[in-house]
Order: structure tokens, then C-alpha cells, then sequence
């Protein structure tokens, strides 16, 4: 959450504010001092903000977060000259992918008009030196010609060196609660390791399957799709055979992309190993690549 | 009652008569009873549209901006502005600038293109088309509401338009809010209403654009900058921009150099539209006359004319005790 930019003052010099004249006690509205340092942050890849990929071409972005302050990520945007990319997110200090196989941009990188939000928001911790994040970007989208591609990603820096130490420190206690738990993007197990899907041919019926693995569970949140033509589905709980719908939804009636996702009314908690089985209907009549990501928080808590 | 506040189960009734820049709750809780209660302000308060008087006018071809063109206010109560919209029949679209009846500039430090403070241009994101049609589901939300107190009954709010297309344009401008009807509430309502919207005085929405014209020379590498006025803190919150085409962009502190992204990002990654502005997740807060720097690098061999907006708030200083308002020097927040 941001920190309101006013907050109520009830004490100057340690001591209450005098009382007003009729007895009652006074209070002030003054600016919260950490808004000072804290501010609006967008990562760029380096060297070149942009990368050409030709069709099947890979690239490693490289953003650097240098030890000026904290930086909290929050949100993605892209642009794409020529179509959509395949992307893999990855802390390279903490070791950690943040999905379990590359993702579809669609579904994770919006626009300056929309962004889109991470399920919660990711925090680096710079300490003394500087952190790196990568994602690796893979033109695999079948039919996609060579694309020029940007990926940006937003949030906010807490320049903890300018602060009082006092309150650098809290911002790393409060912090350090929340470390269990970071965004996460799931795909289905069926996709291949460049996380594209097999094709489903005209009017035939397939199923994918999420599953979590064995050291986190995921709290769902959006659902996220980008394909080449629309389908129906169900999703189900496969230990439970319990199905979310009473029967079959259309696809743009259940998935959204990165800038209009879809939020379900109450998260679904995917526990550790179990799975949440998708079943497809084509409806399109034609050759159907369905990218499905859902996007949660991942979490570490036992 | 409950202990496990289910959400949207568990109805949390405020005891707040009201919150800037939302609705007037409809039921409140008394705190001295936690009786529910119907809100006593929300029948002296509308929904209320104030448009410019009158309600479409044509923009001459000239370029030349227009005359003061009045939004007239009745004497009934305040008005709080809270979004606007316009209509353009050229999509180049036309500036604005707002003035109190006194024709003193308020709310932008120079003109600015309607389509980023205001709704009704239509937009495209990466993956959808919306029409200018319909824009009115998608209302650009001021950074802040704009309280006209009873200083304002009765008076004008006045408007300058300039047309920036080469054919004459039929326009229309409008803000959207609410009316709060003092005049028919009973008195203890009508002090009510008195003392929010004095409270509301240390605070008022602003827009700032560059302090020059940006055309961005062909293939330039350019830095612009925009500086906040002198007389109040500013939070800066809200991004939009409508140009020619697309450009890269860095923003950084003017004296301190402190950048905002380590070199210049596609601008569609950091500004928005009326329709969908770009909102900062975090909003920064800069004291008085302090100055934003916008680094701009044009990667096309064409100039590039560009309008942009930085939605913001005005947060005046406390006029008891300025020392209140600084960060690090408010003992009674830092100790």
C-alpha cells in the first residue's frame, strides 16, 4: 500500500499540542515524513532499453538496482513492435524464478495507461551493494515475426541511505515479515519449457493441469489468457473432483489479459502439489494456442 | 457482532460523514451509540455536472485562444469537481485553462491539452480500442476534489480554450461532481458542511505541464523541466500525455540529478491518458519550489509535439504552525 501523504499530529517535541480554547484536544495535519524518500521507480534493461528478437531468437535482460535505496516492485508494462514474446522472470540474487515456466507477455505485461499489478508487491532489498533481475524473453510465439521489445518494470525506491536510521531499520522489520510471500505466475505442466502450449486442433477437447510444487502454496488470484481463438472451459479441483463453475464459461468470459485481468471474487488457495485441472473446448473451428497463466502469492508459510 | 469480518459480508459502516473524493456514505455509525444511521449530509448532496455556459461552442480556426468563457455557479451551495470530460469534433482536440472569477489562473501553471485532465478523446492500451464513444464509463479522476466554497456562489468559473486543429471545432467541456446544497439543509447540517469544506482549504488539485513548449527536435536530446509553485508542498500522483508520436522519456530531480529510471523508457511505460492515466503506486511529495526534469530523446528524424500533464495535489502549509509541515523538523512524528 502507498503511504498517505498526510498524517495527524498529536505531539510536537514530544509534548501534546496545546489544547484549544475550549478545552478540547488539538491535533495537526502534517506531511508523513518517509514521503520525503520515498518515490516512483522504473527499472530499464541495460545496456539498451530495447531488444530486436527474430522469431525463436532469446535475449537476457539485465536490470540492475543500484544501492542508492530499496526497491519495491509492484507493477509490469511492455511494449512489443511486432507481437507478443515469451517471458521468464528471475531474482538472480535470491536464486528464484518467479513462475514456473516462461509466461505469455500478454498476460503479465501491460501499459502506462493500464499496468499490470503484481498480486503483491516484490521488494529487493539493496543492503550496502546492488541487486539484479533478469528475464529472459524468448520470441516462441508461433506466427510472431521478428519483435522489438521493452520491459519495464515499476514500483517504488525507498532511498533508506537519506533516511533517519531509525525509520530505515523499520522499513526492513516490516519488510522482513513479508519475505515468505512474493507474486508468482503458474502455468500449466502440460506447456513445454519455453511455456508454449500444445496446439488444440479445430473443435477438439484437451485439458491442462496446474500444479503448485511441493514448497509453496499459491493464493490465486487473476486469471490471465492470451490465444489465437476462443474456447470454453471449467476448472476443477482435481483431489476434490470439485468443479468452479456449474458448467462450461466461455473464455472471454473467465480470463482477462495484463490489462484488464480477470479477479476472482475470493483468492483460491492452491495448496502444495495439488492441482487445479483446466478443460478445454475449442470454439473457434481453427488451430487454438491457449496461453493460460494464473497469477497469486506465493507462499512459503507452513 | 461477528469476529470474522467476512469480506463483503460483514458490512464495515463508517463513522465518517464523509471522504474526500468519494461518495457521501449513505449509513454511518454514531460512535457515541454504534447505532446505524442514515447520513444526515446525504440529502442536501447531488451528483451535479457544471458545464461551460454556452454548452458547446466553436473554436475558430485561428489558433488564438478564446475569450473567457464562463461556467456559471449558482448561489445554492458549494461545488466540489471531482472529474471532467469534453467533447472535441477535431481529433487533434484543443487546450484548456481555468480561471477563478477574478480571472486569476487556478489548477494548471499554464495551459494544457484537455485530453489529459479530462475524458472523452478515446485511447487505445496494448491489447484493446476504446472509442471516444462511451467515454464517459471511463471518467478521469482528478488527483484531488476541487471544493468551490461559498467564496464561489453565485460566480463563474471561467475557461480558455485554444483549438489545435487547422479547421474550425465544435467543443464541449464540463466537470462532474457533487452539489452540496447548504442553503436547504437544516442548520446543524449546514454547519456541517461549513466545517468540511473549510478543512478542505489546505488541500486542492493541480496540474502542471512544462515550464516551455515541448517540440521535440528531430532525433533531439532534449531536458524540459516543470516547476512546482512556491506557496505549497505538491504530491504528484497521476501521469498523462497526448503527442504526435512516440518518444523515450527520463525523469529526474533538476538539482539533485536523482533519476527516476536509469535511462529513458518508452514513454507509453510512463505516462497515461485522460481515459486511463498513469497512476505512480507510490505518490511523491516535493517541497515547494522544487523542480522535475524530463529528459526527453526523439528516436524519429521529425519533430514531435508533445502535451504533457502531471496530475497533482496542492497541500498548503498550515498557516498555525508551519514547522508541522516539514518532514524531520515535526518532532512530535519523528521522536
Amino acid at each position: 500500500m502507498p503511504f498517505p501523504a498526510l498524517e495527524v499530529i498529536r505531539k510536537v517535541a514530544g509534548e501534546p499540542l496545546p489544547e484549544l480554547p475550549d478545552g478540547s484536544p488539538n491535533i495537526a495535519m502534517g506531511i508523513r515524513p518517509i514521503k520525503e524518500f520515498v518515490k516512483p521507480y522504473w527499472l530499464a534493461s541495460e545496456p539498451d532499453v530495447s531488444v530486436s528478437l527474430g522469431a525463436g531468437v532469446k535475449a537476457r535482460l539485465q536490470y540492475a538496482i543500484d544501492s542508492q535505496g530499496h526497491f519495491d516492485w509492484a507493477a509490469l508494462m511492455g511494449t512489443f513492435s511486432n507481437g507478443p514474446v515469451m517471458l521468464y522472470l528471475f531474482d538472480a540474487n535470491s536464486n528464484r524464478f518467479l513462475s514456473n515456466k516462461p509466461v505469455h507477455s500478454t498476460t503479465i505485461c501491460g501499459s502506462g495507461q493500464r499496468y499490470f499489478r503484481l498480486p503483491c508487491p516484490y521488494f529487493f532489498n539493496v543492503g550496502d551493494s546492488q541487486r539484479e533481475f533478469q528475464i529472459f524473453a524468448e520470441n516462441a510465439v508461433p506466427g510472431v515475426g521478428t519483435t522489438v521489445v521493452s520491459i519495464v518494470p515499476f514500483g517504488r525506491r525507498f532511498y533508506h541511505k537519506e533516511m533517519p536510521p531509525q525509520m530505515a531499520a523499520e522499513i526492513l522489520r516490516d519488510y522482513d515479515c513479508i519475505m515468505k510471500e512474493y507474486p508468482y505466475l503458474l502455468v500449466p505442466e502440460d506447456y513445454d519449457f519455453r511455456g508454449v502450449p500444445p496446439v488444440l486442433a479445430a473443435n477438439a477437447k484437451t485439458q491442462f493441469e496446474f500444479e503448485m510444487d511441493d514448497s509453496a502454496d499459491l493464493e490465486c488470484s487473476k486469471l490471465l489468457f492470451a490465444s489465437t481463438g476462443a474456447f470454453t472451459f471449467t476448472l476443477r479441483e482435481k483431489d476434490k473432483d470439485r468443479l468452479l463453475m456449474a458448467d462450461l464459461v466461455h473464455s472471454s468470459e473467465g480470463w482477462g489479459n495484463a490489462e484488464f485481468p480477470v479477479y476472482l471474487m475470493d483468492s483460491f488457495l492452491l495448496q502444495r502439489k495439488r492441482q487445479l485441472i483446466m478443460e478445454i473446448t475449442d470454439l473457434s473451428g481453427a488451430p487454438n494456442y491457449i496461453f493460460a497463466t494464473i497469477a497469486g502469492i506465493r507462499s512459503q508459510y507452513r | 457482532m461477528s469476529t470474522l469480518k467476512i469480506p463483503r459480508l460483514t458490512r464495515q459502516v463508517t463513522i465518517k460523514d464523509y471522504i474526500p473524493g468519494q461518495p457521501i456514505p449513505e449509513l454511518i455509525r454514531d460512535p457515541r451509540n454504534g447505532r446505524v444511521l442514515v447520513n444526515p449530509l446525504k440529502k442536501y448532496v447531488k451528483p451535479y455536472t457544471l458545464s461551460i455556459a454556452p454548452s458547446t461552442i466553436t473554436l475558430a480556426a485561428d489558433g488564438e485562444p478564446t475569450d473567457f468563457i464562463p461556467m456559471p455557479l449558482d448561489g445554492k451551495g458549494p461545488f466540489e469537481v471531482m472529474q471532467a470530460f469534453f467533447k472535441s469534433q477535431r481529433a487533434e482536440g484543443f487546450t484548456v485553462q481555468l480561471f477563478d472569477p477574478e480571472h486569476n489562473p487556478i489548477l494548471m501553471n499554464r495551459e494544457i491539452h484537455v485530453g489529459t485532465i479530462a475524458s472523452g478523446g478515446g485511447t487505445g492500451t496494448n491489447y484493446e480500442v476504446f472509442g471516444a464513444v462511451g467515454s464517459a464509463g471511463r471518467p478521469f479522476i482528478w488527483p484531488e476534489t476541487f471544493f468551490m466554497n461559498e467564496r464561489w456562489a453565485g460566480k463563474c468559473l471561467f475557461a480558455v480554450f485554444r483549438n489545435l486543429s487547422t479547421s474550425s471545432n465544435l467543443i464541449r467541456f464540463a466537470l462532474h461532481g457533487q452539489k452540496w446544497y447548504h442553503m436547504q439543509a437544516t442548520p446543524s447540517v449546514a454547519e456541517r458542511m461549513t466545517a468540511i469544506y473549510r478543512d478542505r482549504l489546505r488541500t486542492m488539485p493541480f496540474f502542471y505541464t512544462t515550464d516551455q513548449y515541448m517540440r521535440l527536435s528531430s532525433l533531439g536530446d532534449q531536458e524540459w523541466t516543470v516547476r512546482f509553485t512556491d506557496e505549497a508542498w505538491t504530491e504528484w500522483s497521476k501521469s498523462m500525455i497526448v503527442r504526435d508520436d512516440a518518444f523515450n522519456v527520463q525523469i529526474l530531480e533538476t538539482v539533485s540529478r536523482k533519476a527516476y529510471m536509469p535511462q529513458p523508457l518508452p514513454d507509453s511505460t510512463v505516462f497515461g491518458s485522460g481515459e486511463f492515466p498513469f497512476l505512480n503506486w507510490e505518490s511523491a511529495v516535493y517541497e515547494p519550489d522544487f523542480q522535475l526534469s524530463f529528459r526527453s530523446v526523439n528516436p524519429l528524424a521529425e519533430t514531435i509535439d508533445v502535451w504533457l500533464t502531471l496530475g497533482c495535489r496542492k497541500i498548503f502549509p498550515d498557516p498555525q504552525d508551519a514547522v508541522l509541515l516539514q518532514p524531520g523538523k515535526s518532532p512530535g512524528v519523528t521522536q
